[in-house]
């Protein structure tokens, strides 16, 4: 969680116009593996958005009694320990689990935006200061602050939102930091300043659009470790805080202890956590290569 | 060199000071009845917690503690866990090694058959051997640590008998804990038990070395195919050097580089990581030490813990970076 | 892979070789056991401790005065003494008579002066570190110094020891069994000084070198935390019919019970202490031998609180208690989350509890339930409740607190509640605010110190606590803590039970909780050990068990 898999910083060195996002975009459909990505996330896409119409059962509507039955007719998945549908879970599951994966991150990239962009833009001091206090978060390894801020927090899906999203800003901020330090001795920022352009339409009109990138990809592979990080966290007993709210990581951990006598319990959820964490990573590498031609190859 | 080494060293003091102060208010300020709870378990009414905030001196103003605790962490004193009077330093040296075993062995996993694997799929860009060699990396950073390790020790353990379920060593060898390291204790001990200690280390550090395997793959996948479309590789391949000569004088050497920054990285990841695995595995490390400190609200040794983690983490990657200049010496530090 | 374990197959062979060439599949002594806990031994001097683990090792290196018998949870023995006490008509002083020729593990001489030593210690105990970890004297014994309730303790010769009481105090024979008051050899506890403080500096507690020095079937060897805890077989047992057969028990901390189950499926262990109750079907497919535990000695509640904060609850009106008490299909909270094993409570306590006394509960009736609640006249406002359940902890009554309170939430669901599930941390919050008072209604129970009646009825629920109804339940009745302390100081267990049989009538009167579940929590061990007793106040004895190659 510290460190991200794959985060290798792609620094633009142009500045991005209309033209390169129609490239980008033409290059990522043509990539094979970032296609199959963006099929594997539609899929947990739509089930999400369609689970009202195609779930059979009710998520919440469960009689104990009919606890743990493997895979029928009438339950495609089997039933949890309570009772409930677990193929009704699962579709509902895509709902809570992408929404917690997804806004996680993107807290994650709001907060580490807006310190990385003081910190680049500003330079000296505030820069100093704010990259001190990024260092501070870095070197604690990256669950241990989500397992804080949930024990200070409490328990619920907007506190491991936080949590999540809080130890993935640095991250982000740094990335961001960087690719400002580069661009502001880039020639065309150069040009502009020596056009009398102000230092903050600098920041806002010609360097933040480009350093955005990396970032875009970035969070695409860390909504992959966000989904994975929350059912991490759920397995340490700081899961969301309501257990009748379907959700992947919660359900997940729940069936931990069902490894031997309902084993169906700990493959659906877990499939579905791991092919999605797989499209945000197939489609996180393909926009790698779509914004950065030069390693297409 | 050496001063880029002494300024590094200097610049990481401030961090870890702001760390102290971070965590210092943040464990104070915990919701709940402090460590008291975890003493008393469910006998902790109300009146037995504040006897125990006041005789424990919890309910000191904030400022008071914390200046005691950095007075102490001064005089090298970490303090004791509240909940069993342990030292910090005593549980550290017999948890330490422990974490250190699996790290290491994570990383040689990772390492021994990411390199390799990289090296292949590189070799055969987008044939189906690069295909299988990604499908392998892709799962490993997907699968939640937990599942795999679970899995395995199912498989493994339970089923096959191939391999131990949990800890560094068999409890009924009796080897006796001299350094910690189970491995060592073991080769200490005499009876070809290492081979016992080893066989423990196996499953854990494949559980807790399948993301940093995936990353390794990648890294070093990328950078050979990277290398390989430089001039001078081309060049040496049209003078009609052999592919393998290539490889060993050329890309590899060259590759290398940004293969140890991520290796480097990876530690954090992998501290991070042992967290859960050494739960999974009943792994008497520093991970699940953290974890049941937090949870008991043992303020004393989550301060010093984190702390320590912190130090092992910038100091890994200050060795990581002046390795990187080594090898690298095209790269100047002003 | 196959060599490995070849090879390791070898280095076990070896290890234990030296115990014994028997190959018979009779029963034989020697070996080592290995025990998988829930968790670490905290200190190594069980004065000290008041948790499961500390004293489930203690009780087999310590001995007290008195012990329940094996496998049972409220059956006084003798052990240290030849008989039971004779008590003064007055209830206030108690007569032991010891045995002769015991001798501790470190060789000094176990007699009347080591006895008066060891109750001299704990009343001394000072205030900090020693008193805030010393629970039971001071729970017991109503505090240290001049608070304890026992004025003196005489040696009045070797084998005689008389315990002067200030009240008399009806549970102190019962309470004498605890393993915390198990007697220690004066000598070693005065070689490395065992009341150092702070507790860090306590090589004793610690159990560095000479620790835990007792008379029991196993002597103290080793504790590396966290790690494991070595005892070995006294080869000088003074009850030699009942010496230990095994030459070691190794116990070995678990933080989770699916590690555990597969360990011993492994065998990397060969008793578990306690696995989940959801395993017992798996664990029994893979041949393992289920632990009997017999009768409970704990309770899951749905506690009510009838007033937080200083405003009473919508719980105030008992018609609300009954049809949350109604809406409960207890038997199958039973059946899914305790695969069976416990039983829906048919009183205020577990049954086998000395004084319990059996009461008409509501049955579960989800119709009659609706209409209670409905006849309670309630705003849709105040049907919106929050239920709480603790996180990051199994208890041996809550093998699963999630799963039992969202079964909960759905039962009152069906009856016209609108459920808000709400969770803290057991230990981050979850104790202290419900002891404190701030939840409204919320999943606690109680594992018995003591199978008595007070240790669960004044104790745990409803004594009242500086003159005011004890803040976790907000059920003010004069008359049953009146009764309650009037039982207390009672100079007979008789008097004392009818005293308690009527504050049990009090509580099915005025339903202040909802007792859920009385559970046997089980353990499992591989089919080579036998000999085994089970027993549910968590205090099993190992001098009885052999194991088969």
């Amino acid at each position: 969680m510290a460190a991200l898999p794959g985060s290798v910083a792609v620094v633009p060195t142009r500045r991005i116009s209309r033209g390169l996002w129609h490239d980008a975009a033409r290059r990522l459909l043509r990539n094979g593996p970032a296609i199959v990505g963006i099929v594997f996330i539609a899929f947990f896409v739509i089930a999400a958005i369609l689970a009202p119409i195609i779930a059979p059962y009710s998520p919440t509507a469960c009689t104990l009694s009919d606890g743990i039955h493997g895979p029928s007719p009438a339950h495609i998945m089997g039933t949890d320990l309570q009772g409930c549908d677990e193929y009704s879970r699962v579709l509902y599951g895509a709902r809570i689990s992408l929404t917690v994966g997804i806004t996680a991150v993107f807290f994650g990239l709001v907060g580490g935006v807006l310190v990385g962009a003081i910190a680049g833009g500003a330079g000296g001091i505030v820069d100093g200061v704010l990259m001190r206090i990024i260092d501070v978060l870095l070197a604690v390894p990256g669950i241990l602050l989500a397992i804080g801020i949930v024990a200070w927090l409490g328990h619920g899906e907007i506190q491991i939102v936080l949590a999540v999203g809080v130890s993935y800003a640095p991250i982000f901020a740094r990335l961001l930091r960087g690719s400002l330090l580069a661009l502001r001795e880039s020639d065309y920022v150069i040009a502009a300043r020596s056009m009398g352009a102000s230092p903050v339409r600098i920041l806002l009109r010609h360097m933040l659009p480009n350093a955005l990138t990396p970032l875009i990809v970035q969070a695409t592979l860390a909504a992959a470790t966000a989904i994975i990080d929350v059912a991490g966290l759920g397995f340490l007993g700081l899961g969301p805080g309501d257990p009748r709210v379907a959700e992947w990581g919660e359900m997940l951990t729940d069936s931990a202890r069902f490894l031997q006598n309902a084993p169906y319990l700990i493959l659906f959820p877990g499939a579905a956590i791991v092919i999605s964490a797989i499209g945000f990573n197939l489609l996180g590498d393909g926009l790698r290569e779509a914004l950065d031609p030069r390693l297409k190859r | 060199m050496l001063r880029f080494i002494v300024r590094r060293v200097l610049g990481a003091i401030p961090v870890l000071f702001g760390l102290s102060v971070i965590l210092f208010l943040f464990l104070r300020l915990l919701p709940g009845g402090g460590p008291a709870v975890a003493i008393l378990g469910q006998h902790a009414t109300p009146q037995l917690i504040a006897q125990i905030n006041e005789t424990q001196g919890f309910d000191h103003p904030l400022y008071v503690q914390y200046l005691d605790y950095l007075g102490r962490l001064f005089r090298g004193d970490f303090g004791a866990s509240v909940i069993d009077g342990r030292t910090v330093a005593e549980s550290f040296a017999i948890r330490f090694p422990a974490t250190v075993e699996l790290t290491i062995g994570a990383l040689i996993f990772a390492v021994g058959l990411g390199i390799p694997l990289g090296r292949l799929a590189a070799r055969h860009p987008n044939s189906w051997i690069d295909g299988v060699v990604t499908a392998i990396s892709l799962f490993g950073i997907s699968i939640p640590v937990f599942v795999l390790g679970y899995t395995l020790t199912f498989f493994f353990a339970v089923q096959l008998h191939w391999l131990p379920a949990f800890g560094q060593i068999d409890p009924r060898l009796n080897v006796p804990p001299v350094t910690h390291f189970a491995i060592i204790d073991a080769l200490l001990a005499g009876n070809w038990y290492v081979v016992d200690a080893v066989a423990h280390l196996i499953l854990p550090s494949i559980a807790l070395g399948s993301i940093p395997l995936a990353v390794i793959t990648r890294i070093t996948r990328a950078s050979v195919i990277d290398v390989s479309n430089e001039d001078y590789v081309r060049t040496a391949r049209a003078k009609g050097l052999t592919d393998r000569r290539v490889n060993s004088r050329h890309i590899m050497r060259n590759a290398w580089l940004p293969v140890t920054t991520v290796i480097g990285l990876q530690v954090g990841a992998l501290l991070a990581g042992a967290v859960l695995t050494e739960t999974v595995f009943t792994w008497n490390g520093v991970g699940s030490w953290v974890v049941t400190s937090i949870q008991n609200h043992d303020y004393i040794v989550v301060q010093s813990l984190i702390l320590i983690f912190a130090t092992i983490f910038l100091t890994v990657n200050l060795i990581v970076d002046v390795g990187y200049a080594f090898l690298n010496p095209r790269i100047r530090y002003s | 892979m196959k060599r490995l374990a070849s090879l390791l197959a070898i280095a076990a062979l070896v290890a234990t070789a030296c115990t014994s060439s028997s190959s018979t599949p009779a029963p034989a002594s020697g070996g080592t056991l290995v025990v998988g806990l829930n968790g670490d031994m905290v200190f190594a001097d069980p004065s000290l401790v008041s948790d499961g683990n500390s004293l489930y090792v203690g009780a087999n290196v310590i001995q007290g005065l008195v012990g329940l018998k094996p496998g049972t949870i409220s059956e006084v023995i003798p052990v240290l003494a030849t008989d039971l006490p004779t008590v003064s008509a007055d209830g206030k002083t108690y007569t032991f008579k010891l045995r002769t020729g015991v001798k501790f593990h470190d060789g000094s001489d176990f007699n009347a002066a080591a006895v008066k030593f060891n109750y001299d210690r704990w009343k001394a105990y000072t205030k900090g570190d020693l008193q805030d970890n010393a629970y039971y004297y001071g729970a017991v014994f109503g505090g240290f110094g001049d608070a304890s309730n026992i004025s003196s303790v005489d040696a009045s010769d070797a084998t005689t020891v008389v315990i002067n009481l200030k009240t008399p105090q009806s549970n102190f024979l019962l309470a004498s069994t605890l393993a915390v008051f198990g007697i220690q050899s004066p000598t070693a506890l005065q070689k490395d000084n065992a009341d150092t403080t702070p507790l860090k500096d306590n090589k004793y507690a610690q159990g560095q070198g000479e620790s835990m020095v007792g008379t029991g079937p196993f002597m103290f060897k080793s504790w590396t935390p966290n790690d494991s805890i070595v005892i070995v077989r006294n080869p000088s047992y003074w009850d030699s019919a009942n010496a230990a057969k095994l030459d070691q028990v190794t116990f070995k901390p678990f933080g989770d019970s699916t590690a555990t189950l597969q360990a011993l499926q492994s065998g990397g262990i060969d008793l578990a202490f306690s696995i989940s109750p959801l395993d017992v079907a798996t664990a029994k497919g893979a041949g393992l031998t289920m632990i009997d535990r017999g009768a409970s000695c704990n309770q899951l509640n749905l506690d009510i609180n009838q007033s937080v904060g200083g405003s009473p609850t919508i719980y105030a009106n008992k018609s609300v208690r009954t049809a949350v008490a109604e809406a409960l299909n207890k038997d199958s909270y039973v059946t899914a989350f305790y695969s069976g094993l416990g039983k829906a409570p048919t009183g205020f306590m577990p049954s086998a509890t000395t004084g319990f006394k059996t009461e008409t509960l509501p049955a579960y009736d989800a119709t009659k339930a609706t209409a209670d609640l409905k006849a309670a006249g309630l705003t849709a406002d105040q049907l919106t409740v929050d239920l709480y359940y603790p996180s990051n902890v199994v208890r041996p009554y809550m093998p699963d607190p999630k799963g039992i309170a969202t079964a909960i939430a759905n039962d009152l669901t069906k009856v016209g509640f609108t459920v808000n599930l709400k969770t803290e941390d057991w230990k981050g919050g979850y104790v202290s605010d419900a002891t404190g008072g701030k939840f409204p209604l919320y999943l606690f129970g109680w594992t018995c110190d003591w199978a008595g009646a007070d240790n669960f009825l004044y104790t745990a629920w409803f004594g009242y606590q500086d003159n005011k109804p004890n803040a976790q339940f907000g059920w003010a009745n004069d008359q049953a803590n009146t009764l309650m302390l009037k039982a207390l100081g009672e100079p007979t267990v008789d008097a004392a039970n009818a005293d308690w049989g009527q504050v049990q009538d009090l509580l099915a009167q005025d339903l202040p909780m909802v007792p859920i579940v009385n559970s046997q929590p089980p353990g499992a061990m591989s089919s080579k050990v036998h000999g085994f007793v089970g027993a549910s106040n968590g205090i099993e004895y190992f001098n009885t068990v052999t194991v088969t190659k």
